[in-house]
């Protein structure tokens, strides 16, 4: 039906990776979840609740990044109730279900990010989700994951491309990791061949291909100016 | 016997036009008309499904002695070709029923499973086919595709969903793109096919979201 809430096929089906797999050059991205946040005079888990478009300055993250405490909770198996929370079954790989629960959010420096551990990064349905569930909670309007999905497409792509772009700079010996961030971002701030950029080409998933291709040919031709 | 004049012909009060000369060797009321070619089309009916079947396990074996020769290759020059084509890693993965973090270790070079080398192995043979038998240009931008305008549906997600055979039917062109959705899934046009929302492109140019029909 299209006015319920969708739910993942199976708890894998949530995320891209986990533990000790999360990839140590993927962006930020809306989904991760980070432990051992300090925030008042507690530290906890936390979840990063902004959609992406709404996440960075360039390459930056923004001054004040929306996120929802992470806790254990009940197990969910009926994604159409318990619509104050994303659950995250199975999210330390232990089989414990937790949430991040809608209702607890907080506004956090991306500097205290900086001090404690991703744990968890979404796959892109994940993401869907998670925006399906927030914007329901905060409206009571159900959006279907799949407009939700046409819509992150580009971000989600820049996000995978970036984490190649910095692994590739990384294998070519380039030490300051900022510097290949804001490489990265200045070129997808470029100019795509049918002009407009890049970052924008990528909403339309029969481009990405191609920018995908033209990446990998400048990273093995250019030099990295630092 | 018919009488034929110009495309018509009489027979006692009855007059047929013809589209082409239908062999008469007894009455040819309407109703015997119908049933015969009733009778040829169900030959037809019955004569496609059998050169269907015939044509996809001939695919199916052009793929898996393609992807023989493939398996040869080490699994990482086979990943990076698949990249090379344009694809995105967590496509791949899905497509190979695997994680993101599994395509990362075999990026590094990680054991790989034999049955996990012929599945790269036969994905690339299915990317290849796709563009050398059925000269798709961009292959990698073709899977992204989807196959009605209106249905969230690509080749992407029939692989993933087990049905490389329905790639190539895609890649092919020889079979009604409806009919090949339900061959997927019965119910595409309930799950796949975005009845209130859609994406769009604001002005900014960033792609948002709103209802249908605005």
């Amino acid at each position: 039906m299209k006015d319920e809430l969708e739910g993942p096929a199976t708890p894998d089906d949530l995320y891209r990776s986990r533990g000790d797999e999360v990839e140590e050059f993927r962006p930020e991205f809306t989904g991760d979840v980070f432990s051992g946040v300090h925030i008042e005079d507690r530290i906890i888990d936390v979840m990063i609740l902004q959609h992406p478009c709404a996440l960075r300055n360039g390459p930056t993250l923004v001054p004040r990044v929306l996120v929802a405490e992470v806790t254990d909770y009940q197990r969910v198996s009926d994604w159409n109730t318990h619509t104050k929370v994303m659950p995250l079954p199975d999210l330390k790989k232990d089989g414990k279900p937790f949430a991040a629960k809608f209702k607890e959010p907080w506004l956090i420096s991306p500097e205290v990010l900086n001090y404690s551990e991703r744990i968890a990064i979404l796959s892109q349905r994940g993401v869907n989700l998670l925006l399906q569930r927030w914007v329901y909670h905060n409206s009571r309007a159900t959006v279907e994951t799949s407009a939700y999905n046409n819509a992150t497409l580009g971000p989600f792509d820049e996000a995978d491309l970036t984490e190649e772009w910095r692994e590739i700079r990384a294998e070519q010996g380039a030490a300051d990791a900022w510097a290949v961030i804001k490489e990265a971002d200045a070129w997808f701030g470029g100019n795509h061949t049918n002009g407009e950029s890049r970052r924008l080409a990528l909403g339309n998933p029969q481009d990405r291909s191609s920018i995908q291709r033209e990446m990998k040919q400048y990273l093995k031709t250019s030099v990295m100016q630092t | 016997m018919a009488k034929r004049t110009s495309n018509n012909s009489t027979v006692g009060n009855a007059t047929f036009s013809y589209v082409a000369d239908v062999p008469v060797t007894r009455s040819t009321s309407s109703r015997v008309l119908t049933d015969e070619v009733g009778v040829v089309r169900a030959r037809v009916g019955h004569l496609q499904e059998d050169t269907t079947g015939l044509h996809r396990d001939a695919r199916r074996h052009e793929v898996v002695e393609l992807a023989a020769k493939l398996s040869k290759n080490a699994t990482l020059d086979n990943l990076l070709q698949l990249s090379d084509m344009g694809f995105a890693w967590r496509d791949i993965a899905r497509m190979l029923n695997v994680s993101v973090p599994a395509i990362q270790k075999w990026r590094r070079k990680e054991p790989i499973s034999g049955p996990s080398r012929g599945k790269i192995a036969e994905l690339l043979a299915t990317c290849k086919m796709v563009e050398d038998v059925y000269m798709v240009h961009d292959p990698a931008s073709w899977f992204e595709m989807p196959l009605k305008r209106e249905a969230a549906v690509t080749p992407i997600d029939l692989y993933a969903g087990r049905r490389q055979d329905l790639v190539l039917e895609a890649a092919g062109g020889h079979m009604d793109k409806e009919a090949l959705l339900t061959e997927f899934d019965a119910e595409w046009q309930q799950k796949y096919v975005a009845s209130n929302f859609e994406a769009f492109k604001a002005r900014d140019g960033a792609w948002s979201v709103r209802p249908i029909g605005r």
